[in-house]
């Protein structure tokens, strides 16, 4: 055996030496983690192994002007369970399987899971919730999540709009006051294993939620539904495709009712083809037709240009450059006065008041009407007043927009107008909010009326009182009286413009009148979509106006300024209304149209066809989904929009869309959709161009513009 | 110091036996009861969540413990000259073991890499026990002829080609940090031995390519291979494990979040009790730990080489060495990585890590120091 050299030692030597260097730089190195960059990275850590779960904070009640809920978001409990207070776990999952009809072997699990948090059910039905409380079993607490509800059904459904999934505004009010209603999320911090379980030791930290805000509309639910329920029948007896009525108090711009056809219920939106959630008498513009006079007639009667009694003679047509346009019935008055051409609607003489205006004082008007822009009310997707541009604007273009042509102004614009017009010349911003109450201190925030400016004198606003009340009492707009009261108001008539073609079928049947006529406390804006047979406003609208208000001014407890007229007193709404249930959809999908029809009416339903099918092959909604009665359903008879599942087709792009814009867009092509966040389309999942199969779900993520 | 009756055939007489080296079996000890006590802590919750129990792998790495430390104690009986006379059939058993290894059914595979061997309800890895028979065979080859060493050709080449061939096998499983151990032990024995400082460069310079070769041969171990340099480029991807390592030893700062409160435990942190248990131990135990088990290997280090220089003869001092740098440099491969000095390998704490075979031959290896010591001239 040889001994080990001297040099064997001293290498060996090296070597120790060589791995004390290393395994003191490794203890530096360790050290240098563990104290100079210890405190960040346990930080780092805390954050990887830690999720924050967002507590929904209860969303704000929207209610009409006397506090009755319009919008509610209903507390659901959800029940947890923290494992480690539990004392007997065989017990306790015992007792509970019985009262929410879970297996007993799946709750033990969860019990005696090594966390401090374990969801056991969630948005328990209030029953089951008390059951539950009345066991009394420790380690077990309830939190609350909230659920919306809109509990009149369709009932304003335009107006309110709806909120998703996430209780989100999406549409309506609920879009527009999102932030208001929303209030302010709370959170709990829980960590996880790698593998997204709940683990013991858990840091665990709990920040409340704070509630959102209730809002108080300026509608009235008793006149909101007046006007509804006889938008709904004028609709059923004119045959019109829509329309809309718009009832405001022209002393402060308060909207009393918007009811809106086709409508929908936003308790099931997503059940709703998209086009429908379109609000038509903010988002819809249309030519006013012979409802637009009264604003050339008090622009006329202010500037001077006319007096009542300013004489004109009316051969029953007039003829300007580039056209000859005659009256409606194509009779002259002959020599007259301008307050017979005002009662007996006739065009030509409001052509010639226009031409006598001229163009720089007909515009200077429009804008001091507010008719050029929008009217700003609190709704999203209001659209903006389509008018020639002054300068490339021709005589023939003065002459036709006198009478309420070619310019196409929307509802609510209308409505604003009339209110200036007859409230002694105020021009006012329509107000949809009255007051904000916040939820958590009870403080009340008025929202109050934006004056803008005067428009007309106060001489000229009664003196155009005086003409409406005479086209009621002595022209075409006699249908419009109401008993009791003395009302004033002009009929339209307008043609619609197709596809930039004056059509001479398709009509715009309206009505805009005032009641009482000497201090007006209600203006009321009719208009029928598309009336079949009979398309005169005087014939059509007026008596749609007539009814409306005489309920309305009764419930508003104005006192009758024409007494001796009076009727029979109408019956009580108010009592009608309670009576007036959502009731379940009838399932006619698969029925003859007209057995289909039947069902439908005899369970206080309306509906509406489309295509030219004899069978039904889709409804809207569909059965079982609960709406007022007097609701409309839609019918599909054709398959045109039907695809066949399965049929592939790329993904458009949505991106930068509103909700309603993108739905429609995925919808026509046979996709559904999935939102989240409100606002604008900031995200679609697939991406554009992505090929998927029709049926397929497209996933959107919204963003508020500028957040 | 010349020893009576020393023979040239190499059947020594036995010299007058000691006591075994007490400081090296007293760390042992430590290191062992260390180990369980961080096996039990680190792998309490995988166990509960894999395995419904959270003593699963504490019930197993203790019955090795105990039967790893009788079988150091019966290896110290051992005297060191008998395996010796086997070198060659340990060598013949180190390839065996790493052909078995590369055999479909025998050889299992889990993460990409056949490193076990099935033996009935049991999977051991060889590649400890590899290791430790080719430092036994290295040994015998480098003592016979010290001259020898001095030539490339002689004394150096030979034995590379049979570890070649082991290495090579290894990197078949594939496992490059094991295949990584086997080179710098055999690159620091044939120093210790006498070989020229030149010819060692030569060789690495040789080996270079090859080794720059392996890794970008597969773009998951280039991308491993980079990923310390700076894990954050890829955090979810190469980076992962890293940095959950270092958010591991990061958390324990001083003094630690206490024995049992790692968070990265929970399944954070992968193999969290097994390559990279020495994170777990920051993260409890904090730098007062961690540097405790540090200044512990570094004592194993200094009674391991302090026993091979005073080791009777050339074998004994050979053998030494190569397991006390067959430990140590493991030690420091695996600190490396946990602590992103080092591209991430697959390569276990001894005495440490979860792992019956491997906590077994390492105290067989220490029993087979504890044999050496008790024939030391004492220092």
């Amino acid at each position: 055996m040889r001994q080990p050299t001297i040099s064997l030692r001293r290498r060996i030597l090296y070597v120790l030496a060589a791995f004390l260097l290393i395994f003191l730089s490794l203890i530096f190195r360790v050290g240098w983690i563990q104290l100079v960059q210890g405190a960040e990275l346990r930080q780092e850590a805390q954050q990887f192994r830690t999720r924050e779960i967002q507590i929904q904070p209860k969303r704000g009640t929207v209610m009409d002007r006397e506090g009755r809920d319009l919008a509610v978001s209903v507390d659901v409990d959800s029940l947890f369970a923290v494992p480690t207070e539990i004392q007997d776990v065989q017990q306790t999952a015992r007792a509970l399987a019985d009262v929410l009809e879970h297996q007993e072997e799946e709750l033990f699990d969860r019990l005696s899971r090594s966390a401090s948090f374990v969801w056991i059910a969630r948005k328990l039905n209030p029953e089951t919730a008390q059951q539950v409380r009345e066991l009394d079993l420790r380690g077990l607490h309830f939190t609350r999540e909230s659920q919306r509800v809109y509990p009149k059904g369709s009932l304003a459904s335009h107006v309110l709009g709806f909120a998703g999934i996430d209780s989100q505004g999406l549409e309506g009010l609920e879009r527009s006051y999102d932030e208001i209603l929303t209030g302010e999320p709370g959170k709990i911090v829980m960590e996880f294993d790698a593998e997204g379980r709940e683990i013991p030791q858990a840091v665990y930290r709990h920040v409340p939620s704070r509630q959102g805000k209730h809002i108080y509309l300026t509608i009235d639910e008793v006149i909101q539904y007046i006007a509804e329920r006889e938008l709904s029948h004028a609709i059923q007896e004119t045959g019109a495709k829509g329309g809309s009525i718009l009832v405001m108090d022209p002393s402060n711009g308060d909207v009393l009712a918007l009811a809106a056809r086709p409508d929908y219920d936003p308790n099931q939106w997503a059940e709703f083809p998209p086009q429908l959630w379109r609000n038509p008498a903010i988002s819809n513009t249309e030519h006013p037709g012979s409802v637009f006079k009264p604003v050339i007639a008090a622009a006329a009667l202010e500037t001077g240009r006319v007096t009542p009694e300013t004489t004109f003679y009316d051969p029953g047509y007039v003829q300007v450059p580039g056209a000859t346009i005659h009256n409606w019935d194509r009779e002259g008055l002959g020599s007259t006065d301008f307050a017979t051409g005002f009662i007996k609607s006739a065009n030509v003489i409001f052509v010639k008041t226009g031409l006598r205006l001229g163009l720089d004082e007909f515009y200077l008007y429009l804008e001091r009407f507010g008719l050029d822009s929008t009217t700003g009310i609190a709704l999203p997707g209001e659209a903006h007043a389509i008018i020639p541009e002054k300068d490339s604007a021709r005589e023939v273009d003065l002459a036709v927009m006198s009478f309420g042509q070619t310019l196409s102004i929307t509802a609510i614009q209308m409505t604003t107008a009339l209110a200036a017009l007859v409230n002694g010349g105020m021009l006012l911003q329509p107000r949809l909010v009255r007051e904000i109450e916040d939820a958590e201190t009870g403080q009340v925030t008025e929202n109050r009326t934006t004056v803008l400016h005067q428009v007309v004198s106060e001489d000229t606003s009664s003196t155009l009182r005086q003409l409406m009340v005479n086209t009621v009492e002595d022209g075409t707009g006699s249908r419009a009286q109401i008993p009791g009261y003395t009302a004033g108001g002009k009929t339209g008539t307008a043609q619609k413009t197709v596809d930039g073609v004056v059509s001479r079928d398709r009509h715009v049947a309206s009505f805009a009148g005032f009641a009482p006529a000497d201090e007006p406390a209600v203006v009321c804006l009719i208009s029928l979509d598309e009336p079949q047979e009979h398309y005169y406003g005087g014939l059509v609208a007026a008596p749609v106006f007539r009814q409306v208000m005489k309920e309305t001014l009764r419930h508003l407890g104005i006192a009758p300024d024409d007494p001796e007229s009076l009727q029979d007193s109408p019956p009580d709404v108010t009592q009608e209304i309670e009576q007036y249930d959502p009731v379940a959809v009838p399932q006619v999908k698969g029925m003859p149209l007209d057995e289909a029809g039947e069902i439908l009416q005899e369970g206080g339903f309306e509906y509406s066809v489309v295509g030219d099918g004899a069978e039904v092959l889709h409804q809207f909604p569909s059965s079982g989904v609960k709406m007022r009665p007097g609701a409309t359903v839609m019918l599909y008879t054709e398959e045109e929009k039907e695809y066949l599942e399965g049929e592939a087709v790329d993904v458009p792009d949505v991106r930068g869309m509103s909700l309603r814009r993108a739905a429609e867009r995925l919808n026509d092509i046979g996709l559904r959709i999935q939102v989240s966040g409100s606002g604008v389309v900031v995200e679609q999942n697939p991406q554009p161009g992505t090929e998927v199969q029709r049926g397929d779900i497209v996933h959107l993520s919204l963003e508020s513009p500028g957040s | 110091m010349k020893s009576a009756g020393s023979s040239s055939r190499g059947i020594p007489k036995p010299r007058s036996k000691q006591a075994p080296d007490f400081i090296l079996l007293l760390t042992v000890f430590a290191l062992v009861g260390f180990g369980v006590v961080m096996v039990s802590s680190s792998s309490s919750y995988s166990a509960l969540v894999r395995f419904g129990d959270s003593l699963y792998y504490l019930k197993r790495q203790g019955l090795w413990a105990v039967a790893g430390l009788a079988s150091m104690l019966l290896v110290q009986k051992i005297d060191y000259w008998v395996f010796r006379r086997h070198a060659r059939l340990f060598l013949v058993l180190a390839l065996v073991l790493l052909a078995l290894s590369l055999i479909p059914g025998v050889g299992v595979e889990a993460r990409g890499s056949r490193r076990s061997i099935v033996v009935g309800p049991l999977s051991v890895s060889p590649a400890e026990l590899v290791k430790l028979c080719l430092v036994i065979y290295l040994a015998h080859t480098f003592c016979r002829v010290p001259q020898k060493m001095k030539s490339f050709l002689f004394g150096v080449l030979p034995p590379l080609v049979v570890v070649g061939a082991a290495v090579a096998m290894v990197m078949l499983q594939p496992d490059l940090g094991t295949a990584l151990t086997i080179a710098g032990t055999v690159l620091i024995l044939l120093y210790a031995a006498g070989a020229r400082v030149i010819h060692l460069l030569l060789l690495m310079a040789v080996a270079a390519p090859a080794v720059y070769y392996l890794i970008m041969a597969e773009p998951y171990r280039y991308r491993r291979f980079v990923a310390f340099l700076n894990p954050w480029a890829d955090p979810l991807g190469a980076g992962f494990h890293i940095i959950q390592s270092l958010y591991a030893l990061g958390s324990g700062r001083l003094l630690g979040v206490g024995l049992g409160g790692s968070h990265q435990k929970f399944l954070h942190l992968p193999e969290q009790h097994t390559d990279f248990i020495f994170a777990i131990v920051g993260e409890e135990l904090g730098f007062v730990g961690s540097g405790l088990l540090l200044i512990l290997f570094l004592i194993f280090a200094w009674r391991g080489f302090s026993i091979a220089a005073h080791a009777p003869d050339r074998f004994s001092t050979l053998l030494a060495t190569g397991i006390t740098v067959m430990i140590v440099l493991q030690v420091v491969i695996n600190v490396g990585v946990v602590t992103s000095v080092m591209p991430v390998t697959g390569i276990p704490l001894p005495f440490i890590s979860y792992g019956g075979s491997s906590l077994l031959v390492v105290l067989a290896s220490a029993g087979i120091l504890l044999n050496i010591s008790s024939y030391c001239e004492r220092a």
